[in-house]
């Protein structure tokens, strides 16, 4: 046990250490700051991962059963979502953005109670870590969605105001955050489509009292319903813009939320 | 070793004397055969644009600014303008001040407009042609790749060069933070201005597709559509125009606004949303201001864009206090390098000497040294050797030492003096060994025209 959580007190430093130099490449203009921070960024993800391992191994399965187990599979997602966004697009606000939200979270994850979900069969179990697996990777995905759209935000009240053309934060073109946004919403939203419906399979198969609604899941339909729209109203009408990123982040607090386990 | 400058540029001569005194291009080479077949120039450069026309060379003899002199006689018959008059206009400088000028020339520091960038390519383009000319030798040679050095990490280690400085540049830096590449944009032009012109050109320049010209005149339009290259459109289809571009700059001379609210709300349904950029530099504005509260609509007027050059001079202005620091530093890099190229002959002639002693006096006792077998006479030849290096070991460190400090040449002076270096050799033991020395050209060598 102290092993394995030492290694999560390495990913958290070095994951500090990365928000820290990212925000320093932005704000103090550090040369090579962005870069040190994915490199910092990444070995913390060897020590997390290194940690979910073990925990695995401890317990004899998928780290999943617990909120706050599933809240560090999340976050050390997220934290390989950005490290190939950065990668392939070298934008340095993504660090600054994301890397602050998992730290949050990983906070949070510590704070939650070690809950379970009681499951008595082999059978739900497998169905029940398939259902929160994909979970995990769509909320991963939809975390870039939710940095383009802050990025947007941004960038947009900076051209509106006048204020673009001074020094300041290095951002993104407004058409670069929206595809990007672009890009991981299409891959965010199908996975947590799948995971709606595994979810409501699992409710109506393998619950005691089984019914299709449960009230812990409100956000998590509202994050789809909002994110459903946003999508649709894009591909009809070519909907973009201040609104939608406004929505987009609504989406994604809903469905953190929902993660970290809040019940409305 | 001398360098020498002499010249003119924008802030000393009027633009009339400055017409008078640059070299036209294609007669570059036969100018700098003349400079430097020129006592006392061994190398030269001509730099010679709009904004100036700077003379650079490496001259013979320890005063540089005889060399000066030379230089106003040269540029005086050269450009058949008169020597006196010349005096009004120019400025000279030598050595480490002509070094430091020539950096923040190249740099862009020196220039109009500050950072801007054709100045690096006007170097390039002389010290091209004093290579061809074959004027640059062992000085000016590294000095020109050094400056062109210094003016590349200028322009990337500071934003000197980043801020835009006209209508043009606003645009396309503008454009680029909504778009995230020109390429493949399409440019509306609406009037027939001349700012308007050029932000299409700067557009267009930078990577923007086709121009649309529309104008309430279409035979203007057609004529400007030939100019730009682009096409011509009626102003009567300037709504379904719009649908198809992505930046529109406008500039007609309607009293009142020629697009309203209500038409871009309904011109963004049509557009899907599309973004689209308006840059309006038309006084009286032609694009109501509340447009821009309209998602996917920007809207920069003329004002704006008067802000956004101002800032980026500001910001530049703050930049070049960076970039006179690099200057500066790399100023210091280079005159070491010079001061150690100085040295170099000096130590090899020392070592030279005592090298040349040491064999005098090996010859001076051959005769008792005949007895000595092979060993042992290797032994001395180890020890007389060993102690020479010894003895000249600190002199030589401390030499090393003071080439950054403004003392060196007078230390050097003395070294060469203790070391009786100035003096003739006593009948040379081995009179084909060359004089290191001999082969630079440098304070080593008796002046050519004495």
């Amino acid at each position: 046990m102290e092993a394995s959580l030492l290694l999560l007190r390495i990913a958290v430093l070095l994951y500090i250490a990365a928000a820290a130099s990212a925000f320093a490449s932005l704000f103090l203009k550090v040369r090579r700051g962005s870069a040190m921070a994915a490199s910092l960024a990444g070995t913390g993800l060897l020590a997390h991962l290194g940690y979910l391992l073990a925990r695995g191994w401890e317990m004899g399965r998928l780290p999943l059963e617990e909120y706050r187990d599933m809240v560090s599979v999340l976050c050390c997602a997220a934290v390989a979502v950005y490290l190939i966004a950065y990668l392939r697009t070298r934008l340095e606000v993504l660090g600054a953005v994301i890397l602050p939200l998992v730290l949050v979270l990983l906070f949070i994850s510590d704070l939650l109670p070690a809950e379970m979900v009681p499951v008595s069969r082999d059978l739900e179990r497998a169905f029940l870590d398939f259902h929160i697996s994909i979970a995990v990777l769509g909320a991963a995905a939809l975390f870039l969605t939710f940095a383009a759209s802050v990025m947007y935000l941004v960038q947009e009240r900076r051209i509106k105001l006048k204020k673009a053309a001074g020094g300041g934060v290095p951002l993104p073109s407004l058409e670069k955050c929206d595809s990007l946004g672009n890009i991981s919403l299409m891959w965010g939203f199908p996975l947590l489509t799948l995971t709606i419906i595994t979810g409501g399979v699992w409710a109506a198969n393998f619950r005691e009292r089984p019914s299709i609604y449960e009230r812990q899941e409100t956000f998590a339909l509202l994050a789809w319903v909002l994110l459903g729209i946003i999508l649709s109203a894009r591909f009809f009408n070519g909907w973009r813009g201040r609104k939608a990123a406004y929505l987009t982040i609504l989406a994604f607090t809903a469905l953190i939320l929902r993660m970290i386990g809040v019940v409305l | 070793m001398s360098i020498v400058l002499f010249g003119v540029n924008h802030r000393s001569a009027p633009l009339e004397v400055r017409e008078r005194l640059a070299f036209p291009a294609d007669g570059l080479q036969d100018a700098l055969h003349r400079l430097t077949g020129n006592p006392p120039f061994l190398e030269g450069l001509i730099l010679s644009t709009c904004n100036r026309t700077e003379l650079l060379a490496h001259a013979d003899g320890r005063e540089s600014l005889e060399g000066a002199e030379a230089m106003k006689r040269f540029l005086s018959e050269e450009r058949n303008f008169p020597a006196i008059e010349l005096e009004r206009y120019c400025y000279r400088m030598a050595d480490r001040d002509a070094v430091h000028h020539l950096f923040r020339v190249t740099a862009s520091l020196d220039s109009m407009v500050l950072g801007e960038a054709q100045i690096l390519g006007q170097v390039k383009d002389a010290y091209q042609a004093a290579l061809k000319a074959g004027s640059l030798g062992a000085v000016l040679d590294p000095l020109l790749r050094r400056a062109l050095g210094v003016a590349k990490k200028v322009r990337t280690q500071t934003g000197i060069a980043r801020h835009p400085l006209s209508v043009g540049s606003a645009a396309v830096s503008l454009a680029k933070t909504i778009f995230e590449e020109l390429k493949g944009r399409r440019v509306l032009l609406i009037g027939a201005g001349k700012m308007g012109e050029l932000a299409a050109r700067a557009l267009v320049e930078r990577g923007a597709d086709s121009v649309v010209i529309t104008n309430r005149s279409f035979p203007r339009a057609l004529e400007l559509s030939q100019r730009l290259g682009g096409r011509a459109e009626p102003f009567e289809r300037l709504l379904e125009t719009l649908e198809r571009v992505d930046i529109v700059i406008s500039s007609t001379a309607a009293e009142e606004p020629i697009l309203r609210y209500d038409d871009v709300v309904r011109l963004i349904r049509a557009r899907k949303n599309r973004p689209i950029f308006f840059i309006d530099i038309a006084l009286p504005r032609d694009i109501e201001a509340k447009v821009n509260t309209i998602d996917n609509v920007y809207l920069y007027d003329l004002d704006d864009l008067a802000d956004v050059v101002s800032t980026g001079r500001a910001e530049r202005e703050a930049e070049a206090a960076r970039a006179e620091e690099i200057v500066r530093r790399e100023v210091e890099v280079f005159e070491t390098w010079v001061r150690h190229q100085d040295l170099s002959p000096l130590i090899s002639a020392t070592r030279d000497r005592f090298e040349r002693l040491r064999a005098l006096e090996f010859e001076r006792h051959r005769a008792r040294l005949s007895t000595l077998t092979d060993e042992q006479r290797h032994a001395v030849e180890e020890l007389t050797g060993g102690l020479m290096s010894k003895i000249l070991h600190h002199p030589i460190q401390a030499l090393k030492r003071t080439v950054r400090m403004p003392e060196g040449p007078d230390r050097a002076r003395f070294f060469r003096e203790v070391f009786g270096l100035d003096e003739k050799p006593e009948e040379p033991a081995e009179p084909s060994r060359q004089e290191p020395a001999a082969a630079k050209r440098g304070e080593d060598d008796p002046p050519d025209h004495t």
